[in-house]
């Protein structure tokens, strides 16, 4: 760095008592400061205490004087209602992107407290920790710095979380004055597989919904699953226009490798921008793991249909049944025109789970592989008494299966207790009502096995201990605890990788030690600058939503990348 | 939002989800059909409808239509600011504990259990019910309080196996307000540790442990149940082995300090390293950096942590980060005078009195009209006024235009701290266009005052106005800083000094640099002690800014803030130096135990003794019992020292690691870790160590061996153990010479003989007469990486006058 790049500005972030006392001191010593806080007022915590000492004078005045000398000061400048985005560069001289939200009051502001009288919208009053109401318009503590009021207009909770950030409330808005069809329109501008979403996406915004925090969430899921059912049932009885014929594509040929969620979330996005799009899918079904893992009494295969009509409508062409491997490889895809390959391979590749006895015998079947068979049509019985080891969502959709399948008796062997269980809750609930046996805190030890099948497993019981470094309690065998289960067949179900097989051996792409593609996060380029990667095939096992998500993103990636070719 | 209590409205929308037909238990065997059936349209609008629609705006124009001076602007964008900076502080603070992870509280389920945040809303004069203490659920005023200790803390199941260090100092500060405001009111407290942190804290809670209307229970309750009919709650607890219970009328959680939201996010936006809880990772020896140069962290952010505390680093973080900046510094001018400044020597006077209107018994908002009679009539006083909020900008509005308006010579407030308060009146008369000096400023009171008292500060700061003259402000600055006492504090502020560009001296009366560390090997962190003392005394000596005195005194100072005369006798002969500032760093010094047969007995030793033995190689084995508190706690030094609780943890697990077979028993009054220190605790406890909790009669006998004696504190039952060696885990005690040199500068000490600050909140680090400054053990006893940060602190404080001088 040359000297002369030297910065002389501090940015302080948080205008707590600490980061007032920071930039205060800095500001004296003639240094320029900005001073970062997220709220649209100062003061932080110790504002709203009652006093700092017991037979001290109220809080407000002592954090008062720091306002007062904050506000006096040449030297500092305040940017509230702020995120900090980015911090880049090094010691001496950083650089600092910032986004300030909207204030929607100006100086102009005399605090005259008009609109105060008249706002009709009454939100907790968290300075008061929401003991009392306050207006939408409003001043957040006593502070005053640096506006009076200010208006909170930003994102609904519920969509802020939602990764695709659908308009939740203005569809339940629209359900609830009956519009069905415009509430679907809402979903669709962010969601191409609305009629899947309805039904399994494990939906985040439920989890923010501050009705949750009154009674019970908004059922979001429920309501987008109502919307899809009610233009499907107008459809079916032809009381609906037929879907309009393809446009003929004007830009470049774009080909995608997988027709998952994210594989047909990217070719729907490119599609609409005109771009002519291949979907390349290895299996004789679409979906991805929607259809091949999920099963059917979560979502009929008419539903997933129903979407993927929607994405071939706008001129996809989704081949079936066509692998990307040595027959068919990413140069090939190159030289037939595609002038970028977006990868949506998911993770399908089962770990091992690493014990004694794994792969030995018969009866023990991957948990990938074993509803890959069933939702591909094979709906044979696999044995009487069945041990899925897992505590994702695979594990508890293979249990149910095999219940359905007609087995016995089935269990699910997890190492932690039911509160860290990654399923989703009410699945666990539905599996425990159905009949399947949940044991927590075991895992196993052996696989048990006579005449090259499987007899059951020997098994562990486990405790949690400490934090690891992730934060998670770590759980430990207890010594001497070991106990039987008698089985004919055992499913892991304990997490996937991608499987990166396919490729050449001269490919040429960054992956990461789990064998999942490295990507740069913004526009989910790999290190070629042609290929994009998303979904499972980067994050590992995750959820719908997320791997729409990320379509999008690769979407306008590969677009922003070829339009500046 | 977080909060969702207890306001019920829009009663026409149905409470529950309308459920969702599903196919029946017996339809699911042998088939795929779905299994959830969706809802009717009935049902969608129904739900639909239940959406609160978030309370955020929702741009209905209301406002837009009343403001009379358009100055609501809906579609005002987002703005993306871009800043070149040389550093970045960290401060983003913490976050309150979420009081529904632990649902056995029933927080959010009975209106009448409430968070010690929610607590502190509800006793501010400006809170939900101006100040008066009533209860959620119907506003009655309570008269039992439980007060529920580490809630959201020390509670690894819920990964939180830290002590938030602040909730003990809260509960007591409230049950004081508590009482103030509800005389008769009952309080329990339900406690594992009592750990009052800091400065004075120690004396509230004997005082309130003297108080009948307070009991301390050391059990966390189980559980709180509502009585319905009356809302009151049932808290149950343990006490041994039985069951107890009670019933309360207000229930206060004392919540924790998590990391803030979105710290991840910072981390990774920063590329600093997080610890296991989310919080800035730092290290003992480097408290205010990150993992990454140039980003510095100050307050909550690096562990949970109190005002005090917080304001010494960020002021050490301010120093820090000046250190490695540009050059070009733009120093504030003086602040702007009116326009014509009012010549108000030769007239008679004409005083104006005001009064804040809080200063009264209690906090509340007094009117005050007798106290303003009573100013009115006192000899030269033109007017007297109660202002609504004085020292914010709209009373200091007031009180420049009375000024003006009446030709003022001489302004009164009578307030609460002139510590805190007074630069910002002394910007109003200025900008009034009066010297600062015509503004006189009396406190009425030390937490609540009568009218008698209001009063004669009144009639004070009146006769103080006729009186006071106008001294002329020296210029001059020299910009040399003085540190005296050459401990790891002081060799801390001296570095940092330096580090910003000014002459430091450095005055060391024994004959090494190192202080009090150079007799400690490790930390509980297990950090190499002596390593860090000697590369620091090591980079203290190669500094060509640092002069160092060692075998010196200091004599006499004179002259005042920026230009000082001092001088000290160095190696017997007299010296001579300039300086522009005072940084008091003389430390503390080990008690010497004359109790427990210490001195009689080779097998009674103190901590520093045993850490010496353990890093020679020698450890101890059998049975040894730690004795905490030796030396504190007590009549003749009733502060807590702090740090030996640590000490006692870090060399029982040394012991326990070199023979796991050995027993440690620690014998203690409360144990006192905080922040992160607490995985430390639980480590020990697995450790095997056992940990006794006595009433405060142990004894050490030596008949057939050495035994303890002592009372245990939650069954009370007399327990004697037969060890083969105690240690005994003294504290420290402030130096004698403390009186002399304080006397020489002309400040105070506290009661306990450490260095008074000028307030203990926020203004830590400076003492009463200005240009000096406090820091490390002579301010308090303290942790090493507390003292420095109070080292770094001071030296931030010092350079803002030094400065001046460039």
């Amino acid at each position: 760095m040359n000297p002369q790049d030297k910065q002389s500005a501090v940015l302080v972030v948080g205008a707590g008592v600490a980061g007032m006392q920071a930039a205060l001191d800095l500001a004296d010593m003639g240094m320029k400061v900005y001073l970062l806080d997220r709220a649209p007022v100062i003061g932080g915590a110790v504002a709203q205490l009652e006093r700092t000492l017991p037979e001290g004078q109220s809080s407000s005045c002592e954090v008062g004087a720091m306002f007062d000398a904050i506000s006096h000061h040449p030297n500092i400048e305040l940017i509230t209602n702020a995120d900090l985005q980015g911090i880049s560069g090094e010691q001496g001289s950083f650089e600092i992107a910032i986004k300030k939200r909207a204030f929607r009051v100006t100086e102009k502001c005399d605090d005259c407290g008009a609109c105060y009288q008249v706002c009709p919208v009454k939100p907790y009053n968290t300075f008061n920790e929401g003991l009392t109401l306050r207006c939408a318009i409003d001043h957040q503590n006593y502070s005053f710095l640096p506006l009076i009021y200010n208006i909170e207009k930003e994102t609904p909770a519920c969509q802020e979380t939602c990764p695709v950030h659908i308009d939740i409330r203005r569809y339940v808005g629209l359900i609830a004055e009956g519009k069905f069809l415009e509430a679907l329109q809402v979903i669709r501008e962010r969601n191409p597989l609305p009629s899947i979403c309805g039904r399994v996406c494990h939906h985040p915004c439920e989890g923010m919904c501050n009705r949750g925090q009154q009674d019970e969430p908004i059922a979001i899921e429920k309501l987008k699953r109502f919307a899809v059912d009610y233009e499907m049932n107008l459809r079916r009885q032809g009381l609906l226009p037929k879907l309009s014929a393809p446009k003929k594509p004007t830009k470049e040929k774009v080909a995608i490798v997988g027709a998952g969620p994210a594989g047909l979330t990217c070719g729907h996005d490119l599609a609409k921008l005109g771009y002519e799009i291949t979907i390349f899918e290895k299996e004789s079904v679409p979906g991805g793991m929607l259809y091949l893992c999920i099963p059917e009494y979560r979502l009929p295969r008419d539903v997933i249909e129903y979407d993927v009509a929607f994405i071939r409508d706008l001129g996809v062409d989704i081949r079936l049944g066509t692998p990307i491997g040595k027959e068919l490889t990413l140069d090939d895809l190159r030289k037939q025109g595609h002038k970028a390959i977006f990868l949506g391979i998911g993770a399908h590749k089962g770990l091992k789970l690493r014990v004694p006895g794994e792969d030995e015998f018969e009866g023990f079947i991957d948990c990938i592989e074993f509803l890959k068979r069933v939702n591909l049509g094979d709906k044979s019985k696999p044995g009487k008494r069945v041990i899925v080891i897992g505590g994702g969502n695979s594990a508890v959709d293979s249990a149910r299966v095999a219940l359905r399948l007609g087995c016995d008796e089935v269990y699910i062997l997890y190492r932690r207790s039911r509160k860290e269980m990654p399923a989703n809750e009410w699945e666990v609930e539905e599996a425990e009502h159905e009949g399947v046996q949940i044991h927590y805190l075991a895992a196993p030890v052996k696989i048990l096995g006579k005449n090259g099948r499987v007899t059951g497993m020997e098994c562990t019981k486990m405790k949690l201990g400490k934090l690891d470094a992730s934060g998670r309690r770590r759980p430990i065998p207890i010594k001497g605890s070991e106990f039987t289960i008698e089985a004919d067949v055992i499913i892991p179900a304990i997490s996937q990788q991608p499987d990166i097989s396919f490729l050449s051996e001269v490919h040429g792409l960054e992956i990461s030690r789990w064998d999942s593609f490295v990507i740069d996060e913004r526009t989910m380029q790999t290190n070629l600058p042609d290929v994009y990667a998303g979904g499972d095939a980067v994050t590992g096992p995750a959820t719908v939503i997320e791997a729409i998500a990320a379509g999008h993103r690769a979407a306008s990636g590969i677009d922003r990348y070829l339009r500046a070719r | 939002m977080k909060k969702r209590k207890f306001i019920t409205e829009f009663p026409d929308i149905p409470s529950k989800r309308p459920p969702e037909p599903s196919l029946p238990l017996e339809d699911r065997k042998g088939n795929f059909k779905e299994v959830e059936l969706g809802y009717s349209e009935e049902q969608a609008i129904a739900e639909a409808r239940r959406c609160l629609s978030c309370r955020r705006c929702i741009g209905c124009g209301l406002c837009l239509a009343e403001c009379p001076l358009e100055a609501i602007v809906y579609d005002q964008k987002d703005e993306a600011i871009k800043l070149k900076v040389g550093s970045v502080i960290l401060a983003p603070g913490f976050d309150e504990f979420d009081a529904n992870l632990q649902e056995q509280f029933g927080y959010s389920q009975y209106p009448n259990v409430i968070t010690s945040i929610e607590l502190e809303r509800i006793l501010s004069p400006n809170g939900p019910y101006g100040g008066l203490l009533l209860r959620p659920s119907d506003g009655e005023i309570p008269k039992r309080i439980a007060f529920i200790q580490c809630v959201g803390s020390r509670e690894e199941f819920i990964g939180a196996n830290f002590c938030s260090s602040v909730c003990c100092n809260h509960m007591i500060k409230q049950t004081i307000s508590a009482h103030q405001k509800v005389p008769d009111i009952l309080t329990s407290v339900f406690f594992r540790d009592i750990r009052p942190l800091g400065k004075g804290y120690e004396d509230y809670y004997l005082q309130l442990m003297d108080q009948p209307e307070v009991k301390f229970i050391n059990s966390i309750p189980k559980v709180v149940k509502e009585e319905p009919s009356t809302r009151n709650l049932v808290v149950e607890w343990e006490k041994g082995s039985e069951k107890e219970s009670e019933e309360f009328d207000l229930v206060v959680l004392s919540v924790g300090l998590w990391a803030p939201q979105g710290s991840r996010r910072l981390g990774r936006l920063a590329g600093i390293q997080l610890n296991k809880y989310n919080f800035c990772h730092t290290t003992p020896f480097s408290p205010l950096t990150s993992s990454k140069p140039g980003i510095f962290v100050a307050g909550a952010f690096s562990s949970p942590k109190d005002i005090s505390q917080s304001l010494a680093q960020a002021s050490g973080a301010a120093s820090k980060s000046a250190s490695i900046l540009g050059d070009k510094r733009e120093l504030p001018k003086a602040a702007p005078r009116g326009e014509k400044e009012i010549k108000a020597s030769n007239k008679e006077n004409r005083i104006g009195v005001f009064i804040c209107p809080y200063i009264g018994v209690s906090g509340e908002e007094k009117k005050g009209e007798g106290w303003l009679e009573y100013a009115r009539s006192l000899s030269g006083v033109l007017g007297a006024e109660v202002l609504q909020f004085p020292c914010w900008s709209v009373g200091r509005e007031e009180i420049k235009k009375t000024i003006q308006e009446k030709g003022l010579n001489w302004v009164v407030v009578v307030g609460c701290q002139p510590s805190i308060s007074l630069p910002i009146f002394q910007r109003s008369v200025e900008e009034a266009g009066l010297s600062r000096q015509r503004l006189i400023m009396e406190s009425a009171f030390k937490g609540a005052a009568e009218d008698e008292e209001i009063k004669r500060a009144i009639a004070k700061a009146v006769e103080r106005a006729g009186e006071a003259t106008e001294e002329p402000v020296s210029e001059k600055i020299v910009p040399v800083g003085l540190v005296i006492g050459g401990g790891i504090s002081g060799l801390t502020a001296a570095l940092d000094m330096a580090a910003n560009g000014f002459q430091v001296h450095l005055v060391e009366k024994g004959s090494q640099l190192g202080g009090g560390l150079l007799s400690s090997y490790y930390t509980l962190e297990g950090e190499d002690v002596q390593e860090k003392v000697k590369s620091l005394v090591e980079e203290v000596e190669r500094n060509e800014r640092i002069r160092i005195y060692t075998e010196a005194t200091v004599q006499k100072i004179e002259g005042r803030e920026g230009n000082f005369l001092t001088e000290l006798t160095h190696k017997g002969s007299p010296v001579k130096i300039e300086h522009g500032v005072c940084i008091i760093a003389t430390g503390a010094e080990e008690y010497e135990p004359r109790e427990y047969l210490y001195g009689e007995q080779s097998r009674v030793m103190t901590q520093k003794e045993l850490e010496g033995m353990l890093a020679k190689g020698e450890p101890l084995k059998g049975k040894v019992a730690m004795i905490q508190c030796v030396g504190s706690r007590n009549e003749e030094h009733p502060y807590c020292s702090r740090f030996c609780c640590g000490e006692a943890l870090k060399n029982a697990l040394k012991i326990k690691e070199a023979h796991p077979e050995s027993e440690v028993y620690i014998l203690h009054k409360d144990i006192r870790v905080y922040g992160f220190e607490e995985d430390f605790f639980t480590d020990t406890v697995d450790k095997g160590v056992h940990f006794l909790r006595h009433q405060g009669d142990l004894k050490v006998v030596n008949s057939k061996g050495l035994q303890v004696e002592f009372t245990e504190a939650v069954n009370g039952e007399r327990v004697t153990l037969s060890v083969d060696n105690i240690v005994l885990s003294t504290g420290v005690v402030p130096p004698q010479s403390n009186k002399a040199l304080a006397d020489m500068i002309g400040v105070d000490l506290d009661k306990d003989g450490f260095f008074k600050e000028v307030h203990p909140k926020f203004r830590p680090l400076e003492l009463s007469r200005e240009g000096f400054f406090v820091c490390g053990l002579a301010h308090s006893p303290q942790t090493i990486s507390e003292a420095i940060s109070q080292g770094s602190g001071a030296a931030g404080r010092a350079c803002r006058i030094l400065v001046k001088a460039l």
